[in-house]
Parts: structure tokens; sequence; C-alpha cells
């Protein structure tokens, strides 16, 4: 059905009451199929099996702790010993106080290792993140570009190597001191990244699709009179520090979707979105994303 | 840690808040999504992360808000694993890179859907949030996390950018 006259782009207005019409419409349709008490069924006796595990969970735990405390006492030789798993997720007081609009969602209280694959139906759920991460489903893949210096390289490759084993103090290990990851200051990019991917954003798939395009040219830093040359910033993607080419677009726009790389450029074309930043001397800088 | 137990007074507001608000959050993410059952699931992972910490978001100003933004930011992740599974699929056959969405057919005005999936994800959030949901402006901005005129922003830009799509495809209906 068309509501304009024929020949012209339909006005504001009549766009705008055709999308009324068509999601009043929608949300009819969803609404009258919608079973909304089996839906809410369904939640609360998952929520309710997660909880019922668990006891279980910290017993398991203890137990494990019991024989690693044992193994050390009759050990010969020194035991090399790893972290036990967090059963029972961090303290309250290390709890982000968070809240709307524009927080991070909260931490799972319940782990996965807790929970039997039988009350997981959704556990392929990549929105699921729990324990596990975005980047977990992606593939290592070389840079598209060699002739990065080593130390460049080798930083590159360690990043990427932590984002696919969501390897969260991994990464931030590799960090440095100048690191920056939001505008807005901080210390904790554990924190920060951990609450993007469980409110469903992708930090650590992003880095390694990024790591994983042409590099741009390395850019000098600008420096004082008298001081010594800095090594140049290798940026990830290339229209970071490039102009801006279809090339440079259409790599982007396979990897994130075109509707996503719109959003990344300003109206004069400068690119904000999601980028990564490491020194010559293999020092890792940021990994931010906006303006 | 988080509270484990919900009280009988929480699991009465939450049943009643979940009663309210799952079709709304549903719609609007099919809108985003083009798919009714991802839909729902996603409207279900949303009120699952607000169930379990409810104490908590049940006192926010506007749970609603909170739980939408979970919810669209869900549509977007799936939407990116789409186009990943699309690009593998590419990568394996060698050719053009299909439209990752699979849309429902059987959902109204599926076309005009598509469209607006096509749309920078901003834009396309807006209009899926002001039109399917059909909340206030003050509503939209705080479910995206930004201001009142950036919502216009974006739903004006949005129905520029739809007023020529749908002119031409309109145009090529009528041939």
């Amino acid at each position: 059905m068309t509501t304009h006259t024929e020949g012209r782009p339909p006005t504001d207005d009549e766009v705008d009451r055709r999308l009324r019409m068509a999601g009043a419409r929608l949300h009819e349709h969803v609404a009258a199929d919608v079973d909304v008490d089996t839906r809410l069924s369904e939640l609360v006796s998952r929520r309710a099996r997660r909880r019922r595990w668990l006891p279980i969970g910290v017993v398991a735990g203890a137990t494990l702790a019991a024989i690693v405390a044992a193994m050390i006492v009759t050990s010969p030789s020194p035991v090399v010993i790893e972290p036990l798993p967090d059963f029972t997720g961090p303290p309250q007081d290390e709890q982000p106080d968070v809240g709307p609009p524009g927080e991070s969602e909260p931490s799972e209280p319940l782990p996965d290792e807790v929970e039997p694959p039988e009350a997981r139906p959704d556990e392929t759920d990549p929105a699921d993140v729990g324990d596990d991460c975005s980047a977990a489903q992606l593939d290592e893949s070389e840079p598209s570009e060699g002739g990065l210096p080593d130390a460049v390289e080798i930083i590159r490759g360690a990043i990427v190597r932590a984002a696919l084993a969501c390897d969260f103090e991994g990464l931030a290990a590799l960090t440095s001191d100048e690191f920056s990851y939001s505008f807005g200051g901080g210390t904790d990019p554990i924190t920060h990244w951990r609450q993007q991917e469980e409110a469903g954003e992708e930090p650590l798939a992003v880095l390694v699709e990024l790591l994983a395009l042409p590099v741009g040219d390395g850019q000098e830093v600008p420096t004082g009179d008298g001081q010594e040359a800095s090594p140049p910033i290798w940026s990830w993607p290339r229209a970071y520090t490039d102009p801006t080419t279809p090339a440079h677009l259409a790599e982007l726009e396979q990897r994130f979707g075109a509707e996503a790389v719109a959003d990344w450029f300003t109206p004069d074309g400068d690119y904000y979105g999601p980028r990564v930043g490491i020194r010559g001397d293999g020092t890792w800088l940021f990994y931010v994303a906006g303006d | 840690m988080p509270p484990l137990e919900v009280t009988g007074a929480e699991v009465s507001s939450f049943n009643a808040f979940y009663r309210a608000e799952f079709a709304s959050i549903a719609a609007v993410a099919a809108a985003l999504c083009g798919d009714r059952a991802s839909g729902e699931d996603i409207a279900q992972e949303a009120l699952s992360r607000a169930y379990r910490d409810w104490q908590r978001i049940s006192a926010y100003e506007r749970p609603g808000a909170w739980v939408r933004r979970v919810a669209i930011n869900l549509a977007t992740s799936r939407h990116r694993r789409a186009l990943t599974e699309a690009r593998s699929r590419w990568r394996l056959t060698e050719s053009q890179v299909v439209d990752p969405v699979l849309p429902d057919a059987a959902l109204p005005d599926a076309a005009l859907w598509r469209a607006v999936r096509t749309l920078p994800r901003r834009q396309r959030q807006a209009v899926a949030l002001t039109y399917v949901d059909d909340l206030a402006l003050e509503d939209v901005a705080a479910a995206m996390d930004c201001s009142v005129g950036a919502v216009k922003t974006h739903l004006h830009r949005a129905r520029q950018t739809l007023a020529n799509r749908l002119a031409s495809r309109d145009g090529e209906d009528s041939r």
C-alpha cells in the first residue's frame, strides 16, 4: 500500500504515519501469539534450576580445595597451584553499582561451571556470555599485511590470542600504564570489558576483528624540542589514521556490516569507531571507541 | 555476591513487570531481527537478566529502559553474529554475501522492516522503540542512553532515508 503521490518520495509526515501503523501492526501481531504465562514459567523454573545447583558447585569447589590442600601437605616436591575457579562470583563490594540509563548489566551470580548441561536449553545463545565471551567463536587469522615491527607484531598476536581465549586478565596484563580504554578514564579495563560483554556488546570479538584488518601507516608522535623521538603508533583500522578510501570502507563493512560502520564516521568522514593503537616499541596504548 | 533469593513480594512485582513488558520488548526485538521467534528469545533473555537481580533493577526509576537497553544490544549482537556466519559461508562458496537476516515473511509489513534494518544501528533502534514500542521520546532516550535531541536526530535521518528507499521501491512495484 502506498500512501503518497506516485513519483515523489513520501513526506516526513507520511513516513511517520506509515511507520506508526506498521509498528502498531507488528506489536499486535507479536502480542497476539505470545503465551506470556508459559514464558514466565519457563524463566522462573530455569532460574530455580540454577539456584538448586549452586550448593553442589560450592561443595565441589570446597572439595577441590581440600584435595589441593592435601596435595600440598603430602607432595615431596613443590606444587604449582593454579587459582581455583570462582564458584560464587565476586563479592558484593566488587560489584559495580550500576543503574539505568546507560549502565551495564549485572554480572551472572551463578557461573556456568555449576550448571548441568540439560538445564541450559539456550547454552549456545551467543548473548549468554557467562564465563565465555564474544571472541570465543572466532578463528585466529593472520594480519592482512606484514611489515609490522617485531615488537608490534608480538603484542598484536598476544592480544588476539588472549581475546580468543576470553582471558580478560591476560588482556589487561598486556596493557601499559598509558593504556586508554574509555574516554571517561578508569583503571579497570577488565570490569569495563566484562560489563560490555554482558550488556550484549562484543568488545573482545571486535578487538580480534580489528586486529585482523590492514594496519594504518605508523603515525609519528609529535615531540617537543630536544626530546628523543618516540616510535610511531600503529593503529587499526587504517581508516582511523589514513585518508578513507572505498577499500577501507569495504574491509570494515565486510567485517562489521554497513549498518554499524555507518555509525563510525562523522559527517565529515572522520573515523571514530573502535580502534586499537600499539606503539612501535610494543606498548599497547589504546582500545577505544567514540570521540 | 548478588542476591540469589527473591522474596514473595519481589516475585509478584517481577511477574507484573514481565507480563506488562514482554510483548513490547519481543516486538521491538522482532523488528530489529526480522524474526518473531528471535524477538521472543531476546525478550526472554533480557527479562531473565532483570530477574536475577530484580531487587536492584526494580529500584531504578525506569527498569523498563534498562531491560530494553539489554534487549537492543542483544539484537545487535545477534545481527553481528549472523553477519559473521554469512561471511563464513561467503568464504566457503566464494559467492556474494547474502542478507544475513532471514526475514520472517509472516511478519506484517516485512518489506518495510527490512528497509528499517538497513538503517544505521542507532537509527533503527530509535525507530523500533518509537514506532513499535510506542514510547515517548524521553523513554526512548533512556533506553538508548542518549539525549532526547539525539533521538529526534536519529528519527529524522531514519525517516529521510526510508522516504527515498520507499519511493524507489514503490516505483518499482508500480511498474
